[in-house]
């Protein structure tokens, strides 16, 4: 079974529970920013959120779910989370289609609001950012179907909670549920959107990734999880739109044909607060949850929810650049980038190989900058990538730029009115062999003898660090 | 000053709109600055005001 309790489950020795009342507006967050700053990733469950209006919601927040590498990967069945590119490359290429469960067997409908009854203040919805308006959903996967093909998508897009029934959420203008909403408006109609909140995160992860269109996201939700996965169909639009069975909450909406309103500022994934802008408006139909339902939640331009898109990436990645240059052997899409930076780690690379690969990564959305490494550096160890470009770079022949690509109009270098960015490849790996045999023309990195090395671990293992100074 | 000089300079793309009511900043993507009808909501007092009733805008560019 996966669904978000199976997974905190097992989880639990890596959890901070808080028992203790935090507000939904801002002090859930700041929580997670000061984690952030002593370099902790626990999961945070807090127990008793507190609303704006003085209230405590039955109804418990968990957040930072997927803020660790190490902890995401163990949750798409991947040991070490170094392997998730390779590991997840084969996965997002076989999707399972999913099967259809009754109302009966769906915990997601055991409770059904409808009407007046259906309230969004009575969710724990988070404030999370100064000069963010309002409450917003920031795990609301938010399904529509192509109103031709009835094809499903699914994306992870904000919702500012403006009323009991009503919010703006914010498909992006390139992204498909965009596209279905467009169509569904020009045949004259309202679009049908539900809005489902908190599964186990290889479910959410799988379902948020980037597709043709339109493509089914619930078959390659089964493709990466490696079963089939448990849809129900709506209570607001029956089959049109499926809910997967195991979620915590699912919102049923519609949004009225041309009907636009004022969205934002919010806090984005670049770490600033993108502008106000128009976006569509959704009307509740129905809320339906759990009996004891959880609300998920993902920290805007934390960790928590740069690392599953970043992993996904690297898989997309590592298959993109892979087809060009076999000799990849990881990629590491780091938090520190957002989802700007790529590191490409090459295994012996041929003349004009490290340029190929990066040419190709330079090519995949949002990457922005990427560097080729070679087998020696560790693509997980920031400071070993940033040694190698300082001692294998020669900034006029290693790097080369490229302009009018396409990227992420949130960056916020992005001139005033452009459309595209500019990209760079940075090759930072060592000059090749001129023949096998021969040493490289290189400088042989310092090093001392491995017995003596697992010496002086033995000495330290035995010894308490504690007080030591790390700077 | 040639333009390869002007090029390379730096200059930010941020609009902002300071609210009528409470005369707090906050920003605002060009798009919803060219609605006629569409109001802008001000995150500080949630004052709704078009955006020509915006006490001062701070266009990039």
């Amino acid at each position: 079974m996966h669904d978000l309790r199976s997974f905190l489950a097992g989880v639990a020795d890596e959890t901070l529970r808080v028992a203790e009342p935090l507000a939904t507006r801002h002090e859930i967050t700041a929580l997670q920013y000061a984690l952030e700053e002593r370099g902790r990733r626990p999961i945070v469950r807090v127990d008793a959120p507190l609303l704006p209006d003085g209230r405590t919601s039955a109804i418990p927040v968990v957040c930072n779910l997927t803020a660790s590498r190490a902890v995401t990967a163990r949750a798409l069945g991947i040991d070490d989370h170094r392997e998730a590119a390779r590991i997840l490359a084969g996965r997002v290429a076989a999707p399972i289609a999913p099967i259809v469960v009754d109302r009966a067997d769906a915990p997601v409908q055991a409770v059904v609001l409808d009407g007046p009854l259906a309230d969004l203040r009575d969710l724990p919805v988070l404030q999370q950012h100064e000069l963010d308006p309002g409450p917003y959903l920031t795990a609301a996967h938010a399904t529509t179907v192509d109103p031709e093909s009835g094809i499903d998508n699914t994306a992870i897009q904000r919702c500012w909670v403006k009323g009991a029934r009503e919010m703006s959420w914010y498909p992006y203008p390139s992204s498909h549920n965009y596209r279905n909403l467009r169509r569904a408006w020009a045949r004259g109609e309202d679009c049908p959107v539900v809005f489902w909140i908190g599964h186990h995160p290889a479910v959410s992860v799988a379902t948020n990734s980037k597709l043709r269109y339109p493509e089914s996201h619930w078959s390659a939700a089964g493709g990466l999880v490696g079963a089939p996965l448990r849809l129900v169909p709506s209570v607001s639009f029956g089959e049109r739109i499926m809910v997967p069975a195991d979620a915590e909450i699912v919102i049923e909406a519609v949004s009225p044909r041309d009907t636009w309103a004022a969205d934002g500022p919010f806090g984005e994934f670049t770490g600033y607060l993108g502008p106000q802008a128009v976006a569509p408006v959704a009307r509740v139909l129905a809320i339906t949850r759990r009996a004891d339902a959880m609300y998920h939640d993902y920290g805007s331009g934390l960790a928590d929810m740069l690392v599953p898109d970043n992993m996904l990436m690297e898989a997309r990645l590592y298959e993109h650049v892979r087809a060009v240059v076999p000799e990849l052997r990881n990629v590491h899409v780091p938090v520190s980038g957002r989802r700007m930076h790529a590191y490409l780690q090459l295994d012996e690379p041929q003349p004009g190989q490290a340029r190929d690969a990066l040419a190709a990564a330079l090519s995949y959305r949002r990457v922005k900058a990427a560097i080729a490494i070679d087998a020696d550096i560790d693509p997980f160890d920031e400071a070993a990538v940033l040694w190698a470009v300082a001692t294998r770079v020669q900034w006029d022949r290693d790097t080369f730029q490229v302009a009018g690509m396409s990227g992420s109009s949130l960056d916020p270098s992005w001139p005033v009115g452009a459309r595209t960015t500019s990209k760079i490849g940075i090759d930072a790996t060592m000059p090749s062999r001129s023949d096998p045999g021969l040493p490289r023309a290189f400088p042989q990195r310092s090093s001392v003898p491995a017995d003596a090395l697992a010496r002086a671990r033995r000495l330290l293992d035995a010894t308490d660090p504690s007080g030591w100074p790390t700077l | 000053m040639n333009s390869n000089t002007i090029g390379a300079e730096k200059r930010g793309s941020a609009h902002w709109a300071q609210c009528a009511k409470c005369a707090g900043w906050f920003p605002v993507g060009g798009a919803i600055l060219a609605q006629a009808t569409i109001k802008l909501h001000c995150p500080h007092c949630h004052a709704e005001f078009l955006a020509t009733e915006a006490q001062r805008l701070s266009k990039a560019g």
